[in-house]
């Protein structure tokens, strides 16, 4: 065999190998390009968002100048908050017994976790809607009545099952004999659960914190339906700019948020690989696997 | 806390235990537990229950003094039934190209790419998933408009324009879009986890590529290829936005349908029955699939079966 | 090319036979790194060689490439006579035994020892026979409708080892396959798999880090470093005349001495070792001797090389005693079998003496042998 197709044979790559990372490139072509186009068009100096009319900054002065659009952003990130608290407490604290105080009321749990994120959005809205309304002026829970309070239950429901299965799949993955060597070391359960408990469930801890932070701000749905006037977030103003018309100070301010949200990831997953992480299982622990 | 003190009490330990009373397991998810059964079970259970009641007049939203499943004929009327046909369509063939599209893709991040960019890759793939589903659909209205820059293009190529927008073709390729991350992350994991030794002991055997792919990579793959077809078949088939965005009056998915029958026509019954209706389609649809599947692999799983006994 | 290379070379030329496997100037380059340095290797049909170096001495790797995981980045490698080079592992007739067995965890037992088989054309009928004859084998018929998972280390292994075998392959490659196993089964499993390559006759190449696997079971072993391989011999050649310092520290243990030549003797250090060879004086050399070959008595004996010192520590090694004995600035260890065991106490004087001809002395090439470590 002569030495050239020797070599040709070594250095070849397979057909299947160079058609695969066509194929993964075109796919990650294909999921950026709608936000590439939010991006280059919130510069876009036109009036209407999707005909294109000169580079300029016109978008983002408007956004800002604009009211309503920074106060609903405000009522999101708002209630973004309070969810994401609420959500993790719960589902942290539920997390916890599941995995190491598991009984016959885990099944029954598990069942409700699963009925919760299987359920469509739109069940939710339509049920919490009349729910909230028979609640706040019928049975005088006043609380309810109050724009935040209502997206901020909105959108925990769905977080809280999230966070509950991040903190489980957590703790069922490592060794409860953890825990049993804190109370051989004269530690109270309760300090057993504080020192030793809580500092190994972390990771799940902060990646659902941020989860429910961030699908609250998505959560248009139930937005949509339990919002009340003047506590209106934003996805909800955008839908509504949807049907009256897109303009280009929503790209603007769309774009700020996102660039907004990558810096908090890129933050977050420096703080993780500080702690020894590896770069997969920072991708896995923001996914919540 | 529930557990009481340790067992073995010794004469040399520091301050004695104190006796803990002891307390149920599911104490600590309790909150959890109680809130999700005020904001969710509760109204849920109350839809269920206004599902078999009437709307009343003009201007009342629903009455339950008399029960019935008149409210499900309705639903499964003609004029609603080929909307949740449309919905069963689109769900169908959308996880279908979910799944199509993203099993190369995760296979490469996961066998091909080099083991230090593989986080990256990931990252990248979760950046829609970071973005507002909202304006990420939005984002694509402007690519499919019939005067935006992608229509001018193919106009330019002599291919003509781009009328796809308000049908289902522009909410099937929204849908496939917006759920393709929660396929490509368990196709990932799944593929991640059929180790490199095993695929090598395949080739090693005498398989080529396409016989380890489909004989070891894909049934080890199967959990997670199940998973990612429900995570993205069941919100699919309950979509809201995305229709809306895309689909206009040719487009509609049976979400928006419910979502007209609480707010424009004020009939909370007929509403409720839909959305009942919804989640029914949607629970049998992906059982039947599954049966079927399973019959269909049959007489492939029985050829591949091999059974010696014990030695006699 | 070197002469090895060479007479590698008109040996494949010459009697090839099925079975064979010929390496000539096999390179193969991570980066900047090289894992395998223009390695020249004849293994003769029927043969069973051991590639045995620490981690990082290439010695996977070489396998690797024979079962094509890895192509070369120069060289030839030829089995059965024939080129391998750029031909996939699926189709080269030879098959592997991997480190974690790589048992495939969907399939049962039986599915996984007829994986290969229905990969070829082997009629159904015949594969069944196959299998059972393959697992009578390794004695695992009982588990062949089990899962892998259901099965304890040992167990696996003998699947793994029947997965490989009823492909009647030309070559059988073993990755370190007993490294996952305790003690006990590792020695049992030595036996059972040289046995079973006797009656085969099918070429075995395996690869280890652990000297004692490789001395029990080989035909000759290649001990490598860096790439290369520094000594190729049978068992007895490796062990008795190791051609390096490195060689002699890696295979079984040893007291080394620093020092320098002066014609029959090396200074060491405050200590004179007599050796048998002739060296130029003034030469950096270590020199080594055997534990075993060291003879430790109470008090002040006679000998060729004789020092005294002060014992320091005792330890039972089941059929022999270790003990380790400091002199000057010297600490050795001398094993003796357990019914010549003399009666001495930590902290009493004894006196160590050896032959002449026990000392192996070689150039200092700066290279850090493993230490005569004591056991544990």
């Amino acid at each position: 065999m002569s030495e050239r197709t020797l070599a040709r044979r070594r250095s070849g790559k397979p057909v299947t190998d160079v058609l695969l990372s066509i194929w993964g490139w075109l796919v990650m072509a294909f999921l950026f390009a709608p936000i590439l186009v939010i991006v280059v068009y919130s510069f876009n100096e036109g009036r209407l968002l999707a005909s294109w009319d000169g580079f300029g900054f016109a978008a983002y002065e408007a956004a800002f100048a604009n009211r309503q659009i920074v106060a609903t952003v405000l009522v999101t990130i708002r209630v973004a908050i309070w969810s994401a608290v609420v959500a993790t407490l719960l589902g942290t604290m539920a997390g916890i017994a599941l995995a190491r105080r598991p009984g016959r009321w885990t099944a029954w749990f598990t069942g409700l976790l699963l009925l919760v994120t299987v359920t469509p959005e739109i069940v939710d809205a339509v049920a919490l809607l009349p729910w909230f309304v028979q609640l706040g002026t019928e049975l005088g829970v006043t609380i309810l009545n109050d724009g935040i309070v209502r997206l901020a239950i909105g959108s925990s429901l769905f977080s809280t099952a999230v966070v509950a299965y991040l903190v489980r799949s957590r703790l069922i993955g490592l060794d409860e004999h953890l825990e049993h060597a804190a109370t051989d070391l004269y530690a109270t359960p309760f300090q057993a659960l504080t020192r030793v408990t809580l500092p190994l469930t972390a990771p799940a801890v902060v990646s659902g914190f941020l989860l429910s932070f961030t699908l609250s701000l998505d959560n248009t749905i139930i937005a949509a339906f339990v919002s009340v006037q003047g506590a209106t977030p934003w996805p909800v103003y955008i839908l509504g700019s949807v049907r009256s018309g897109l303009r280009p100070e929503i790209a603007a301010m769309s774009t700020i948020m996102l660039a907004l949200t990558l810096v908090v990831l890129v933050l977050v997953a420096i703080v993780l690989r500080r702690s020894g992480d590896s770069t997969t299982q920072i991708a896995r622990t923001m996914t919540g696997g | 806390m529930t557990t009481t003190a340790p067992p073995q009490q010794r004469a040399t330990l520091p301050p004695a235990p104190r006796r803990r009373l002891r307390l149920p397991g599911f104490l600590m998810a309790l909150p959890a537990w109680s809130w999700l059964l005020v904001f969710f079970v509760a109204p849920v259970g109350l839809v269920i229950y206004y599902s078999f009641g009437y709307k009343p007049g003009l201007f009342a939203t629903h009455a339950t003094d008399v029960l019935s499943f008149d409210r499900y004929l309705e639903a499964l009327s003609p004029t609603f039934a080929s909307v949740f046909l449309n919905t069963l369509w689109v769900g169908v063939i959308g996880t279908i190209l979910c799944l199509l599209i993203a099993m190369p893709a995760a296979y490469w991040i996961a066998t091909k790419v080099p083991a230090n960019r593989r986080g990256l890759m990931l990252g990248l793939v979760l950046v829609p998933f970071w973005t507002n589903f909202l304006v990420r659909t939005i984002g694509w209205r402007v690519m499919l408009a019939p005067e935006g820059f992608l229509s001018e293009w193919m106009v330019g190529l002599g291919l003509g324009p781009i009328e796809i927008l308000n049908t289902r073709l522009a909410v099937l390729i929204g849908v496939v879009y917006n759920y393709l991350p929660l396929m490509i992350l368990p196709l990932y994991v799944a593929f991640d986890r059929v180790e490199g030794p095993l695929r090598e002991a395949s080739k090693d055997l005498g398989a080529d590529r396409v016989r380890t792919f489909l004989t070891v990579t894909l049934p080890l793959a199967r959990p997670g290829i199940i998973a990612g077809v429900l995570f993205v078949y069941i919100p699919l088939m309950g979509d809201y936005i995305t229709a809306t965005v895309l689909g206009g009056a040719q487009g509609t998915m049976a979400g928006q349908l419910v979502a007209s029958q609480f707010t424009t026509a004020q009939n909370w019954a007929l509403g409720s029955a839909m959305a009942v209706v919804l989640i029914l389609t949607t629970v049998l649809s992906a059982v039947a699939a599954a049966a079927m599947l399973w019959l269909v692999t049959w007489p492939l799983r029985l050829a591949n079966r091999m059974r010696i006994g014990e030695a006699s | 090319m070197t002469d090895t290379a060479a007479q590698a070379a008109l040996h494949a030329a010459s009697e090839a036979r099925a079975g064979d496997v010929t390496l000539t100037g096999v390179t193969k380059r991570y980066g900047d790194q090289t894992a395998v340095d223009g390695l020249d290797l004849h293994i003769a049909q029927g043969e069973f060689l051991s590639l045995l170096g620490p981690s990082g001495c290439g010695k996977t790797t070489t396998l690797r490439m024979i079962a094509g995981f890895e192509e070369p980045d120069a060289g030839d490698i030829r089995i059965s006579g024939s080129s391998v080079v750029g031909v996939p592992p699926h189709r080269r007739n030879v098959n592997t035994v991997f480190q974690q067995y790589a048992l495939f965890p969907h399939l049962t037992v039986a599915e996984n020892v007829a994986f290969g088989l229905r990969r070829t054309r082997v009629p159904r009928s015949e594969i069944r026979d196959r299998v059972v004859e393959a697992l009578d084998m390794v004695r695992m018929r009982s588990f062949a409708d089990r899962r892998p998972a259901a099965l304890s280390g040992g167990q696996q292994q003998r699947i793994a080892l029947a997965r490989a075998l009823v492909n009647r392959p030309s070559v059988l490659l073993l990755d370190e396959p007993l490294s996952a196993l305790d003690r006990q089964l590792r020695e049992e499993m030595q036996v059972e798999l040289k046995l079973l390559q006797a009656r085969l006759g099918t070429t075995f190449v395996f690869v280890t880090h652990d000297q004692g696997e490789a001395l029990s079971m080989s035909d000759r072993i290649a001990v490598m470093r860096a790439g290369r391989i520094e000594q190729l011999a049978d068992a007895d050649t490796v062990y008795g005349s190791p051609s390096s310092a490195y060689v002699a520290g890696f295979i079984g243990r040893q007291n080394f001495f620093s020092g320098t030549a002066a014609g029959a003797t090396v200074e060491a250090d405050g200590l004179t070792l007599r050796g048998t060879a002739d060296l130029v004086a003034g030469t950096a050399v270590r020199a080594a001797i055997r534990p075993e070959a060291v003879r430790l008595a109470p008090g002040e004996d006679a000998g060729e090389n004789r020092i005294v010192g002060r014992l320091v520590g005792i330890s039972h090694l089941g059929e022999s005693m270790q003990y380790i004995v400091e002199s000057g600035r010297h600490s050795i260890i001398v094993l003796t079998p357990r019914p010549s065991a003399p009666s001495v106490r930590p902290g009493d004087a004894v006196t160590l003496s050896w032959a002449a001809s026990d000392v192996a002395i070689f150039p200092d090439d700066g290279a850090t042998p493993a230490p005569a470590t004591a056991a544990a």
